[in-house]
């Protein structure tokens, strides 16, 4: 073994002891922080009539109708996956609110608009200009 | 005192005046009051076009001949007489009434019949008929022309009377009748019951494929269909001068109309289209025995191809100027008519005979497949014959029974001829529902099913069909066994959406887009015979749950079936899949919320 090499040997070994022994505690594991999140569309259309729209993150329950003039029909696809249908007239909002499990976490969790229709039933043929948001309700602006 | 009547044109039984009554008053008479005018316009027509009835005078006589006795103007110095006795005598002075007295069982139907007019007498006779109480149960004045006639069924046992008189009190030296105590006696077609009713004046009738029968109403100008289940409906209305009509060898519905042509009409929609023309009043018409059809014209016959091309033309001699009302081909080939006489003629060859003289107006003629013939007379009976023209069975049916009758077979609901054999009634001496109604004969007077002459159209079997909207579906529309080489083609009507018909297998295929009933016309070729079909297709809607719908958009696996994602999207927006579109229009056409296939939130 070359003297560099050995060199650079002494310094890894040194930076993990130094890493482990950090006042000799054990490691802290932060609890999840349970809330509400608010669901919202932006759309540029003003006859969208309904859609069909999945949202991921860590779990999704409770999926409750964000406004009194929509109708919405659910379901957990997974765990960590809510599907609904909103039907109604649908504006540029809040359209859902769902309990989930860790607030912290909030970035993890997304939307997507997989489908919508017209209020004669006729479907978008491209969801350009619409996205679906995730922001917890006690966030500014959450409308919840 | 004597009274002249005065009896219209039309009354005279005069071609001309017929004719025109059909084509222009008649349709007229029966608009203008509809319920009084139906029976005065059924009347003028039946005149018109028949004349005044000329009767038998009185009833085959099996009892004594009775001269009166005067005194016997009151029921208290009745002349005895017995049923079926024939009384002569005489309406002299002026006023005077001669009564009979005799006594009948309960149960006994009684046709009493006096023949004043019809011997030469002046007189116009009326008949009273009394019970046993004394009071009058029965009255008539003009049946067979001015002479007239009761039919009664005797409710109970006892002495009853029956009294002539002359019309208006009218009498003399020289008004002499006969009254015939006839007793009716039922044939073995008897009795008879109602087929349909409601009609007018029915004439011409025509037994069509699945069980219907089509009827041509010549008072009301129109075309009606009688269903197997009895029930009538209009195809046609306001078709003038409508007389008769005829299935051809093709399956073909035609008729003739007095102006001039014959014409088919489209049995599902009543539309109607010139097959021949330039004719010359064409009355009744038979097909032959190889198809071609046989025109009766105002002074001979004219037959025709199966497209319609004139063939040949026999003038007729011996029934010169009469009017022919009805015609049937005999299982030999032969040409039978009738006319408003008491004749059946035959054509042979080139020339017209006289085969059966009756004593009544002989109408309405069938051939059953043995070539026995069934004659309806214009007073209520339905005769046979056999195939010498001998009187076979005097009486087949004569319940329920008045002219002027047609007759005809009725097809089964596979196109086969039957032994149901049905009289139309204009309804000379009835109420309805006989009058203006269609009755069939018992089936034990009937003694083999009918003839059918022509080519026998294709038999196509199929009639019905099931099917649901989004599921493939498949029909093999069926010819007769033993055809094959079958092309098929959609002649009329429209198939349900998303399906077709293959003409070379008869197979109606695809995907129905939409629910309803659907009737459309087929018609099959093979081997120089055409078939034609009547095709009622439904198409179901299947049930599918709204929350099977919303299960399969949130990506329950299995909650719908492809047939039902496709029915979905038909109903839907039919952009050729299932999506949240579908979903909102299945909502907005009013489907419940019901219990959802897998345990999902909801929130309305």
């Amino acid at each position: 073994m070359s003297w560099i090499k050995k060199g650079w040997s002494a310094l890894i070994l040194a930076g993990v002891i130094a890493g482990c022994s950090d006042e000799g505690s054990d490691p802290i594991i932060e609890p999840p922080v349970p809330g509400i999140v608010v669901i919202s569309l932006s759309t540029t259309n003003v006859d969208d009539g309904a859609a069909l729209i999945s949202v991921t993150g860590p779990g999704l329950s409770a999926v409750q109708s964000a406004s009194g003039s929509t109708e919405i029909e659910w379901r957990l696809a997974s765990p960590n996956e809510i599907r609904a249908i909103v039907m109604g007239d649908l504006v540029t909002g809040p359209i859902l609110t769902a309990q989930a499990a860790d607030l912290r976490r909030l970035s993890e969790y997304r939307g997507t608009v997989e489908e919508v229709a017209d209020r004669d039933g006729v479907l978008r043929a491209g969801l350009a200009g619409y996205a679906v948001t995730v922001v917890s309700q006690s966030a500014p602006g959450s409308g919840g | 005192m004597s009274r002249t009547r005065t009896r219209p044109l039309w009354a005279h039984g005069c071609l001309c005046a017929w004719v025109a009554l059909l084509v222009t008053a008649g349709p007229v008479l029966a608009q203008a009051r509809p319920e009084q005018a139906k029976a005065a316009a059924a009347q003028a027509v039946y005149r018109g076009l028949f004349g005044d009835p000329v009767a038998p005078i009185g009833p085959a006589r099996v009892g004594a001949e009775v001269n009166e006795s005067e005194p016997n103007g009151s029921l208290s110095d009745a002349d005895a007489v017995e049923v079926e006795d024939v009384a002569v005598g005489t309406i002299d002075p002026a006023g005077d009434q001669d009564f009979y007295w005799f006594t009948v069982g309960e149960g006994t139907t009684l046709e009493i019949d006096v023949a004043a007019r019809r011997i030469g007498s002046p007189l116009d006779p009326v008949l009273r008929l009394w019970s046993p109480a004394g009071s009058m149960v029965a009255y008539n004045d003009d049946h067979y022309g001015l002479d007239s006639r009761i039919v009664y069924e005797v409710p109970r046992s006892g002495v009853y009377a029956v009294s002539v008189a002359g019309f208006g009190g009218e009498g003399g030296p020289g008004y002499h009748y006969r009254l015939n105590l006839g007793v009716v006696a039922p044939g073995p077609g008897d009795p008879t019951t109602i087929f349909a009713t409601g009609f007018t004046g029915p004439w011409g009738l025509a037994a069509g494929p699945e069980g219907r029968l089509f009827v041509a109403d010549l008072v009301r100008s129109r075309l009606q269909v009688v269903g197997s289940d009895g029930e009538v409906n209009t195809l046609a209305e306001n078709v003038e001068g409508l007389f008769d009509i005829a299935i051809d060898g093709d399956g073909r519905l035609l008729a003739t109309l007095l102006t001039g042509s014959v014409v088919e009409f489209d049995p599902e929609t009543g539309a109607m289209e010139t097959f021949i023309n330039g004719l010359t009043r064409p009355t009744a018409f038979a097909v032959g025995l190889d198809g071609s059809l046989w025109v009766a014209e105002s002074e001979g016959f004219t037959s025709f191809d199966r497209s319609g091309e004139r063939i040949e033309r026999l003038e007729r001699s011996e029934s010169e100027g009469e009017t022919v009302i009805s015609m049937a081909v005999s299982p030999a080939g032969a040409l039978h008519y009738t006319t408003e006489r008491q004749r059946v003629y035959r054509v042979d060859e080139t020339e017209d005979h006289t085969v059966i003289e009756s004593g009544g107006v002989l109408e309405g003629l069938a051939f059953d497949q043995d070539g026995y013939l069934y004659v309806a007379d214009g007073m209520g009976r339905v005769d046979l014959y056999d195939p010498s023209y001998a009187l076979a069975v005097p009486v087949v049916a004569r319940s329920n029974l008045g002219g002027p009758s047609n007759l005809v077979f009725l097809r089964d609901s596979e196109g086969h001829m039957t032994s149901r054999l049905l009289v139309s009634n204009w309804g000379r001496g009835l109420e309805p529902p006989y009058r203006g109604g269609i009755v069939e004969l018992d089936l034990e007077g009937v003694r083999a099913p009918g003839f059918l002459a022509g080519l026998d159209y294709l038999r196509i079997s199929g009639a019905e069909a099931e099917a649901v909207m989004g599921a493939p579906f498949a029909h093999q529309l069926e010819a007769e066994a033993g055809v094959s080489g079958v092309s098929w083609q959609l002649e009329g009507g429209e198939l349900p959406p998303g399906l077709t018909l293959i003409a070379g297998t008869g197979l109606v295929e695809g995907i129905p887009e939409e629910a309803g009933s659907w009737t459309f016309r087929i018609r099959a070729e093979a081997d120089g015979r055409v078939g034609r079909a009547r095709i009622t297709v439904t198409v179901l809607e299947p049930v599918v749950t709204v929350a099977s719908i919303a299960n399969h958009l949130l990506g329950v696996v299995g909650a719908l079936t492809v047939d039902h994602e496709r029915y979905l999207d038909l109903r839907g927006n039919r952009n050729g899949r299932l999506d949240v579109g579908d979903y909102l229009l299945f909502r907005a056409g009013g489907a419940s919320t019901v219990s959802l296939l897998e345990p999902i939130g909801r929130e309305e």
